[in-house]
C-alpha cells in the first residue's frame, strides 16, 4: 500500500516537517469523504471530481501510489457523471484509505 | 546552487507543503498561494523568477492565472511550470499550449524539479542577455543614424556647389543616396559648358559616403578653376586610391559637355551601358565602360582617355548606375538592361524618355522595399548662358597665380626610364589662371612634344611604323625593349611665361639628345597625315601660334598665346 522506499526519501526531504505532513494528510483526507457524499447527494459530480482529484494528488505525494490509482478510477466515474456507480466506488475508496491511514499513523 | 524566488500556487495543502520544502531545501525562497487570485496578487507583489502552478484550482484556474501573470511579466521571461497529476501525452501537451512552459507530474521528484529550475534559470539569463543586446543594438543604431545625419549635412555643404538644377539637367537621386554609394555632381566650366560626374561607390553606409566628399571637393574645386575633366578624373582617382581600402572603389561616368565644339567627351569605368539619344529620337548611341572604376589604378597606370561624341543642340545623354538595372520586383527579378533600352526606344519623343524610365522602374518594382538605389540623370546639349552665375563662382576659385616666370627641367636616361614628366609640366602650367581654360589642349601639346622627343629623339623609334595596325604593335614592342635598355640620353623641357591682366604668352621648348631630322621638308609633309599617326602636328598647330624646329631638329619650340583667339 505504501511505497516504503519513496517514503524514506520523503522523510529525508521533509525532516522535522515529516510528521506534521502526515498529520496534515490525515486531517485533510478525513474530510474528503463526507464532502464527496454531500456533493453526490446534491447530484454535483463535478464537485465530487474536484474532491477526489485532490485526494489523488495528495496520495501520490505521500507515496500511497495504489490509493492514488484508485482515486483516479473514481475521478473518471465522476467525470462521466456516473451517479449510479459512484456511491459504491466512494465506499471502496474509503476502505482503501482507512488502511493507508492506519499504516501512516504507525510511522509517526 | 543559486537562490531563486519561486511562487508555488496549489490549493492542495499536502502538495503545497511537500513542494515548498523541496524547493526551500534547494536554497530557494518560496512564496505560497492557495488559489489563482492569490497567485496573481502574489506575483505582482513579489515578482518571483519562476512559478509552479497547479492546473486545477477552484475560482481562477491555473491556466487563466498563468495568462494574467505572463501579461504582467511583459518583456521578462518568467517560466511557469504546471503541476499536474495528468499523465497522458495529449493532456500534457494541452497544458503547454495554454501558455505554460513545462509541467511537473505528481508525485514530485525533487531531482527532476531541481534540474528544471536550473534549466529555466539558464533560459531566463539568456533571455535577459538578448533583451539587453537588443536595447544596445537599438542604441547603437540610433547613434549611427545620428552620425549619418551629420555626415550627410557635411556632404551636402560640399555638394551644393553644383549645378544639378541647371535647366538642361533632369535627375533622380534618393535624398540618402550618398549612403547607398551613389553620387551626382555637375558643375559649369568657366570657359563654357559643364562637367557631369555620376559615381557609384562600393558598399553602403558611411564607408560609401566617405569617398564622396573628397571626390566632390576635388570635382567642384578643379572645375571652377578651369581644369579639364581628365585632370579632374586623374586627381579623383589618385585621391580615392589613397584613401579607400583595398576592394573599395567608385564606378563612374564622367562627361565633359562642350557646346562650343558641339561635342561631349565621355569617360566610363565600371558602369553599365548608357545612351545618347539624338534630337530626332531615331538614333541611340551606346556609351560603354572602357575603363576600370576610379580608385583602382595607380597614377601612372590610370587611363584618362575620353571617348568623343558629337552632340548637337537637343541631343541628350542618359546616365545611370547599376541600381536601375538591378532594381528588383517582388519575385526577385531584375529590371535589366534590355528593358531599359526598350523604354528609351519606345518613348513617344525624346523629352518623354526620362519620365518614361522613372515610371517603368516604379511600376516594375511595384512598391517593394528597394527603390532607393535608382540614380538617373539626363543631360541635354543646350546653349549655355553662363555669364552671371559664372562671375561669382570663378572669382571664388581663382587665385592670382604666377605671371612672369621661366623654368628649365632636364631628365636623364635613368629618370626617363621610369618617370613621365607630362603631368608635372601640366600642373606648373595650370598655376596660371588664364591657361586653365585650355588645360586639356595644353596637356595634349606637352604630351605630344615630349612623346616625339623621347620616342623619336632619344629612343630613335621610327614613326612611320605607326601607319598600320600591325606596325603599331611592332612599334610598342620596340619601344618597351629600348626603354628597358636605355642608358644614356636626355630630354630637356623649358617653359617661360609672360602675362598681362587678361592675356599672356607661354613658350614651350623641348630638346632631346637625339640626332634630329631634316625639318626643312616638314612644311610639305605636314598636311599629309593619315588616320593613324599624322594627327600630331596639325593638332598642335591648331592650338599653338607657332611651332618651329631649331638646331638639327632635336629642339622644338611651341608658342601659345592666351586667350586662344588672340594672336594668330
Amino acid at each position: 500500500m505504501l511505497d516504503r522506499d519513496s517514503l524514506d526519501v520523503l522523510k529525508e526531504i521533509m525532516e522535522e516537517e515529516f510528521v506534521p505532513l502526515i498529520e496534515l494528510f490525515v486531517r485533510d483526507s478525513d474530510l474528503r469523504f463526507p464532502a464527496m457524499r454531500r456533493s453526490l447527494a446534491e447530484g454535483d459530480s463535478e464537485a465530487v471530481r474536484h474532491t477526489v482529484h485532490s485526494l489523488k494528488g495528495a496520495s501520490s505525494n505521500i507515496c500511497a501510489t495504489q490509493l492514488a490509482g484508485e482515486a483516479r478510477a473514481v475521478e473518471l466515474l465522476a467525470i462521466d457523471a456516473d451517479l449510479e456507480s459512484l456511491p459504491e466506488a466512494i465506499d471502496a475508496l474509503e476502505a482503501s484509505y482507512r488502511a493507508v491511514r492506519e499504516e501512516l499513523l504507525t510511522l509517526i | 546552487m543559486a537562490a531563486y524566488k519561486v511562487l508555488i500556487a496549489d490549493d492542495n495543502s499536502v502538495d503545497r507543503k511537500v513542494l515548498s520544502r523541496v524547493v526551500r531545501n534547494q536554497g530557494n525562497e518560496v512564496i505560497e498561494a492557495t488559489n489563482g487570485f492569490e497567485a496573481v496578487d502574489a506575483f505582482r507583489e513579489h515578482r518571483p523568477e519562476i512559478v509552479l502552478m497547479d492546473v486545477m484550482m477552484p475560482g481562477l484556474n491555473g491556466k487563466e492565472a498563468t495568462r494574467q501573470i505572463k501579461k504582467i511579466a511583459d518583456e521578462d521571461f518568467i517560466p511557469v511550470i504546471f503541476l499536474t497529476s495528468l499523465s497522458d501525452a495529449q493532456s500534457l501537451a494541452d497544458c503547454l499550449d495554454s501558455g505554460g512552459d513545462d509541467f511537473l507530474t505528481k508525485p514530485y521528484n525533487h531531482v527532476v524539479l531541481q534540474a528544471k529550475i536550473d534549466s529555466f534559470h539558464r533560459m531566463s539569463d539568456m533571455h535577459r542577455t538578448l533583451l539587453h543586446q537588443r536595447d544596445e543594438i537599438a542604441r547603437v543604431n540610433r547613434h549611427m543614424l545620428q552620425e549619418q545625419r551629420v555626415a550627410k549635412a557635411v556632404y551636402d555643404n560640399v555638394a551644393h556647389a553644383g549645378c544639378l538644377r541647371a535647366p538642361n539637367i533632369r535627375y533622380e537621386l534618393s535624398p540618402l543616396a550618398v549612403f547607398n554609394g551613389d553620387v551626382l555632381l555637375a558643375a559649369r566650366k568657366p570657359g563654357g559648358g559643364m562637367h557631369v560626374l555620376l559615381g557609384d561607390f562600393t558598399g553602403h553606409g558611411l564607408p560609401a559616403a566617405i569617398g564622396a566628399m573628397p571626390m566632390a571637393d576635388i570635382f567642384y574645386g578643379m572645375t571652377a578653376k578651369g581644369f579639364g575633366i581628365r585632370e579632374v578624373l586623374r586627381e579623383v582617382n589618385q585621391k580615392l586610391k589613397s584613401i579607400l581600402p583595398v576592394g573599395f572603389f567608385c564606378c563612374a561616368a564622367a562627361v565633359d559637355l562642350a557646346p562650343d565644339r558641339q561635342a561631349a567627351s565621355v569617360w566610363m569605368g565600371g558602369v553599365p551601358d548608357c545612351y545618347l539619344l539624338r534630337a530626332n529620337g531615331q538614333i541611340i548611341e551606346t556609351l560603354s565602360s572602357r575603363h576600370l572604376p576610379l580608385g583602382v589604378m595607380s597614377a601612372d597606370k590610370f587611363n584618362d582617355q575620353m571617348t568623343e561624341f558629337s552632340m548637337a543642340r537637343g541631343d541628350r545623354m542618359f546616365l545611370w548606375s547599376d541600381g536601375i538595372i538591378e532594381a528588383r520586383n517582388s519575385t526577385g527579378d531584375m529590371f535589366g538592361q534590355d528593358k531599359l533600352l526598350n523604354v528609351v526606344r519606345n518613348a513617344a519623343s525624346p523629352e518623354d524618355v526620362f519620365s518614361d524610365i522613372q515610371r517603368a522602374v516604379d511600376a516594375f518594382v511595384g512598391g517593394s522595399v528597394q527603390d532607393d538605389d535608382t540614380t538617373l540623370i539626363e543631360v541635354v546639349m543646350d546653349d549655355f548662358d553662363n555669364t552671371e552665375e559664372l562671375e561669382q563662382k570663378t572669382l571664388a576659385g581663382i587665385s592670382q597665380g604666377p605671371r612672369d616666370w621661366s623654368m628649365d627641367y632636364r631628365l636623364e636616361a635613368s629618370t626617363l626610364k621610369a618617370f613621365n614628366p607630362v603631368p608635372l609640366m601640366n600642373h606648373i602650367m595650370m598655376e596660371v589662371p588664364g591657361l586653365r581654360a585650355i588645360g586639356g589642349q595644353l596637356y595634349t601639346v606637352v604630351a605630344e612634344l615630349f612623346s616625339n622627343a623621347f620616342e623619336h629623339g632619344v629612343l630613335e623609334l621610327d614613326s612611320s611604323l605607326k601607319q598600320s595596325p600591325d606596325g603599331f604593335m611592332e612599334y610598342y614592342q620596340q619601344r618597351e625593349a629600348r626603354v628597358a635598355n636605355l642608358s644614356d640620353g636626355f630630354v630637356r623641357i623649358r617653359m617661360s611665361h609672360k602675362g598681362g591682366e587678361g592675356s599672356g604668352v607661354l613658350t614651350l621648348t623641348v630638346e632631346d639628345s637625339g640626332n634630329g631630322f631634316d625639318y626643312s621638308h616638314r612644311e610639305q609633309q605636314q598636311h599629309q597625315g593619315n588616320n593613324y599617326s599624322g594627327r600630331g602636328i596639325p593638332l598642335l598647330e591648331n592650338i599653338c601660334d607657332s611651332v618651329r624646329y631649331l638646331g638639327n631638329g632635336n629642339t622644338v619650340e611651341a608658342v601659345i598665346h592666351w586667350p586662344l583667339d588672340q594672336g594668330s
